[in-house]
């Protein structure tokens, strides 16, 4: 879902880094320091998940962890993915330094979304078949809201884009099934085999 | 800085050899110039990563959690991708058929088993770095100090960034 460099307009770019800068400052302060060690690995898995990548037009789509991530790191999320997806645009030239902001925006939100919306719904039931239900629709809706978001940056840039953010939403319709599905499993074994890791 | 120095002589008969053999000339030198950033910064990260960026980022005046949490970050992907590797291969040959949904499900568990022990072994390893000092005292033994030839390769930085992303 990395916006490519040189897509977006200038005014979108600042945004993208106010929103950005605005979660990392917050995230930092509300990081516990003996957290750090999660935070890093989540944010490692996060890297590595994203490396599968799939290019559609100005975008691209891949398995990305949103929903895990939030739901692992709550209000860590973004330095996180800010962390991974900086190392991403460096080393292998996903997305780009000036569009991080939007690019790290557009993820770190949702999975912030995803943490405020579902995290307590998901930690404090403790049945299986409601945590299953709850973290499908949490891994979807994480991906589509994603999806969502960066069509949305996309069309306020040029509204010529409309077809691309159109086949950039269908085409994260698979991914997102796939996501909940992936999500829900680890949810599921993470309640029974280390529910202290979950927030 | 001899060996940036080495490097970047290869880069150049590099960019040449592909300006001068590619059907069109500028295609040619923009593909090396592309080609030269990664390596560089590929040299940056991999080979000087543990110390001069530990110490760069300081300088910065970067917050102490996020400078932590990059270090950590690009280390903990070195870790991940072993276990990930080694859980794929042993999945390929107790399963080598898997389909559907229970894909997906094997993918999860062992997405969640390698995240759950390298974060285990991680936060012992943690808890020793913070007896020894923690991690902001882990450098102050040999603290450095902005000098000229600091000028000269952030200037360098600076230029090849700017000439990738031009």
């Amino acid at each position: 879902m990395h916006i490519s460099e040189g897509v977006l307009t200038n005014g979108i770019l600042i945004a993208g880094w106010a929103g950005t800068l605005t979660g990392i400052s917050i995230g930092l302060k509300k990081t516990n320091p003996d957290k750090i060690v999660k935070t890093a690995l989540v944010s490692s898995a996060f890297f590595l998940a994203s490396l599968v990548n799939i290019k559609i037009g100005v975008s691209s789509t891949h398995l990305s962890l949103i929903a895990p991530t939030g739901l692992l790191l709550g209000y860590s999320t973004f330095p996180a993915v800010f962390t991974a997806l900086l190392l991403q645009s460096l080393l292998f030239h996903f997305g780009g330094i000036f569009v991080l902001g939007a690019n790290t925006f557009t993820m770190g939100f949702s999975a912030l979304m995803t943490y405020i919306i579902f995290g307590k719904l998901i930690f404090n039931s403790n049945n299986r078949k409601t945590v299953a239900v709850i973290s499908f629709f949490a891994g979807s809706l994480a991906v589509i809201f994603a999806a969502f978001l960066t069509g949305l940056i996309l069309y306020f840039s040029d509204k010529n884009f409309i077809n691309a953010v159109k086949i950039l939403f269908l085409a994260h319709v698979p991914v997102a099934l796939i996501e909940g599905l992936v999500t829900s499993f680890l949810i599921l074994w993470l309640k029974k085999v280390s529910p202290e890791f979950l927030l | 800085m001899k060996m940036i120095l080495k490097l970047n002589i290869f880069n150049l008969v590099m960019i040449l050899t592909l300006a001068l053999t590619w059907p069109n000339f500028n295609d040619g030198f923009i593909k090396g110039i592309v080609i030269a950033v990664k390596l560089n910064i590929f040299y940056i990260f991999f080979a000087k990563f543990h110390d001069e960026i530990f110490d760069a980022l300081m300088n910065l005046r970067l917050p102490d959690k996020f400078r932590i949490l990059m270090i950590l970050t690009f280390r903990g992907i070195f870790i991940l991708k072993d276990r990930i590797d080694t859980a794929l291969t042993s999945l390929k040959l107790r399963a080598p058929n898997l389909h559907g949904i229970m894909k997906f499900k094997t993918f999860a568990y062992v997405t969640g088993s390698i995240i759950l022990q390298s974060l285990r072994r991680s936060e012992n390893i943690s808890r020793a770095v913070k007896c020894r000092g923690g991690f902001n005292g882990f450098n102050q033994t040999r603290h450095s100090k902005f000098r000229k030839n600091d000028l000269i390769l952030y200037t360098y930085i600076f230029v090849v960034l700017l000439l990738g992303y031009a």
